[in-house]
């Protein structure tokens, strides 16, 4: 701390007196479970004693994902306000009277704004959180339960994907391409196509979306500058989060709604999706190789099913509103179907005349015999 | 002038103050057990499918003639109108004197991969209204749509004119151009299709994403961190709780449906072109000549003012009613103001048109 500064912003004693608390309290629990734990980086104490509490609290039914969403972002509000403080305290030395308080805003904001467009950095972290849903969705493992369909983190940029993907790729291709396999060998090579495009597009949004986040920093600076010139304050962690997200949604809104962002985004779907159909073309090959129903084939069933469904629909329909505002044309239906049954019964009576001789006519006397049978039986009952 | 106005003392006794709060928050959240939702008694009257018709218990000794059949969107589940006592659009329209009907379009699954449009609009809506009509011994009904169900509802009235004496449409998307319209600008690229061929049935968990990506930092991380201050309060948590139900109790999307829905209406805008096709059937909005109260929310971020107000341009009715309400999409079936507003206006809308 400065000690001629009218802003003596950052003391450590609380954050120490905190971790120390802390740190006694989880080295007694660990001496008593007798577990080894490595050194640690030194964390926020609250976030550490959010999921100290979290380990601790049982499943709470169904309240348990919301329980879950708000440990989040109470994590994320501590790990923002560890973030300005930071900041802060880098401040501290500054003359708060002229504008050179501005020019060292700048330069932390501009590290900032690199750590964020590289994807590095604690407050990259913070901005990612709000997407990282889509994301999960987007990895979803239902439908390949392996690193095929991760869209590779960012934070590794495109340096960090070359490696694993050629790894892949190598894995892929190093199947025989002719003979018996030639096939597989095919399909596997358009597999490894769109997996390529897949990684490409969600690097592509990825990046885009760390862009937006430096565009974020950038926003904050100059709000931050704007308040200071019309004699306003932030007096609170609250008010800088709050005003932290104004410019997030501003930067996000000015993107979401471009051109860009409609094409990436479509991109990154529809590749996903078309990797996705590849790989459930060749379950379903395996599927039927095994002789097992595959998917293509109960989706076929369905929709037989639903068709059918819709038929009967139309024909119920049609049936009630000839019943109801048509009785002539029903009347006609019904004898047209009556004449046609009966056509049936004559011409295979006919048929079975033809080709059959005089133990074929007893058969029908007898056929006669059972009916007439059957129908003086029913008259009795 | 320096703007920061922090000391560590004060940034100290703020996250000390924002700690407590959340841990007591947690506490009341962990101890809540099973959230109850639904506020109004109901018996149901007819089911098909996955599908089941409610009928409230009418809570005026002689309700409108005339039923009145809400039909909700897809997306939700029919405590969204019925959410708790004081905050429940059934409930005040009950009370308003009104014969409610809801349909409960229930969870598909698998099964239910290949309804369509058709399907849900003259199949279930239509035995619906029937029943309802024969129940209440009218030619015609009351119709009331919400979102979705609100577009579902124009088609519906607009091939069945002959079913329906008035028509409500809620925070109903009609034209999905327009400039606002984020969900429509994120959807315009991707490849329908080839989606639904993927993944069947869209699981509601994709969808609430999408809508939560509308306003991520809002929607996701600001709106929890307001609630530390209010979960305090036990009443308060239970709330709380119930509307993070309400907006997370996605049922999944029967895949065909999705698929022509996204495609017809919001790639293709076809509603307001009268190119909208439900089965062999096209639909015209201009066919729509019985009256129309269209309520829309003026902070609706999911479905802008211009993308509603639009209705009043393409159908063809003389007799048009707009409504505009103070608040978002959510809010209109919820909010204190809502209970004020929205179940009184349409009970002296009805009953001036009964």
């Amino acid at each position: 701390m400065s000690k001629n500064d009218t802003f003596p912003f950052w003391s450590d004693e609380w954050m120490k007196s905190q971790q120390e608390y802390l740190d006694s309290w989880t080295a007694m629990s660990e001496k008593m479970a007798g577990a080894f734990q490595p050194p640690r980086k030194p964390r926020n104490p609250w976030i550490e004693a959010l999921e100290q509490w979290e380990a601790f609290v049982p499943n709470t039914g169904e309240a348990q994902p919301y329980v879950q969403r708000m440990l989040n972002q109470g994590k994320a509000f501590f790990q923002m306000s560890d973030e300005i403080s930071t900041f802060l305290k880098l401040l501290d030395d500054v003359n708060k009277s002229t504008d050179q308080w501005q020019q060292s805003l700048r330069q932390q904001m501009d590290e900032v704004k690199k750590a964020f467009e590289s994807g590095q950095g604690d407050l990259a972290a913070f901005w990612n959180q709000p997407l990282s849903a889509w994301k999960n969705v987007m990895d979803d493992p239902s439908l390949r339960p392996d690193v095929f369909l991760k869209g590779f983190d960012p934070k590794q940029g495109i340096d960090g994907m070359i490696d694993p993907l050629l790894e892949e790729v190598n894995k892929l291709l190093s199947a025989p391409g002719v003979g018996p396999d030639r096939e597989t060998h095919d399909q596997q090579k358009k597999y490894t196509r769109l997996w390529l495009d897949y990684q490409r597009a969600m690097h592509e949004y990825n990046t885009a979306h760390q862009r937006v986040g430096g565009e974020t920093i950038e926003r904050l600076m100059q709000k931050m500058i704007t308040l200071a010139e019309d004699d306003k304050s932030l007096d609170s962690v609250r008010a800088v989060y709050d005003l932290w997200v104004d410019c997030a949604e501003d930067a996000y809104a000015d993107f979401a709604y471009s051109a860009e962002y409609q094409e990436v985004y479509g991109r990154m779907i529809n590749s996903l999706m078309a990797l996705k159909h590849e790989f459930l073309n060749m379950i379903d090959e395996t599927s039927s190789a095994m002789g097992l129903p595959s998917r293509k084939g109960f989706d076929t069933v369905l929709k037989r099913m639903q068709e059918m469904r819709r038929e009967i629909r139309k024909l119920q329909s049609s049936q009630t509103t000839n019943t109801a505002g048509n009785k002539g044309n029903t009347d006609i239906a019904a004898l047209r179907a009556e004449i046609n049954v009966l056509r049936k019964e004559v011409a295979e009576l006919k048929k079975t005349a033809s080709s059959s001789s005089a133990v074929s006519t007893a058969a029908i006397t007898k056929k006669k015999v059972v009916r007439k049978k059957t129908a003086a039986s029913k008259s009795t009952k | 002038m320096f703007p920061f106005k922090m000391t560590p003392d004060t940034v100290l006794q703020e996250l000390q103050d924002f700690g407590t709060k959340l841990g007591q928050g947690l506490q009341n959240l962990t101890e809540l057990g099973e959230i109850p939702v639904g506020a109004s008694e109901y018996e149901v009257v007819y089911r098909e499918d996955k599908l089941a018709l409610h009928h409230y218990t009418p809570q005026v000794s002689d309700p409108n003639k005339t039923p009145l059949l809400i039909v909700y969107a897809l997306v939700n589940r029919p405590y969204m109108a019925d959410l708790q006592k004081g905050r429940s659009l059934v409930e005040g329209l009950l009370k308003n004197g009104q014969d409610v009907y809801m349909i409960d379009w229930g969870y598909p699954d698998a099964a239910d991969r290949y309804l369509t449009l058709d399907d849900y609009i003259n199949g279930y809506i239509n035995n619906c209204v029937d029943v309802v009509r024969e129940r209440a011994g009218v030619d015609k009904i009351n119709l009331l749509g919400i979102c979705q169900g609100g577009a579902f509802s124009l088609c519906y009235t607009a091939l069945h004119i002959d079913k329906v004496k008035n028509l409500i449409t809620t925070v109903t998307p009609v034209d999905f151009h327009t400039r606002n319209d984020l969900l429509s600008h994120m959807v315009r690229n991707v490849d329908m299709e080839r989606l639904v061929e993927t993944v069947g049935n869209v699981s509601g968990e994709m969808l609430n994403t999408t809508f939560l990506s509308l306003k991520p930092f809002r929607l996701t991380g600001q709106k929890y961190i307001d609630m530390v201050n209010i979960l305090e309060d036990e009443d308060n948590a239970l709330n709380f709780m119930r509307m993070e139900k309400w907006i997370f109790d996605s049922p999944d999307q029967a895949g065909e449906a999705y698929k022509q829905f996204i495609t017809q209406f919001y790639q293709q805008n076809k509603l307001i072109k009268g190119e909208v096709m439900i089965g062999d059937q096209r639909v015209d909005l201009k066919n729509i000549t019985v009256p129309v109260l269209n309520i829309f929310a003026k902070d609706d971020h999911l479905v802008p003012v211009a993308a509603s107000k639009a209705l009043e341009k393409y159908v063809g009715t003389n007799d048009y009613t707009a409504l505009e309400f103070p608040g978002g999409h959510i809010g209109i079936y919820v909010s204190g103001k809502a209970q004020k507003l929205i179940p009184p206006t349409v009970g002296e809308w009805l009953s001036d048109r009964s």
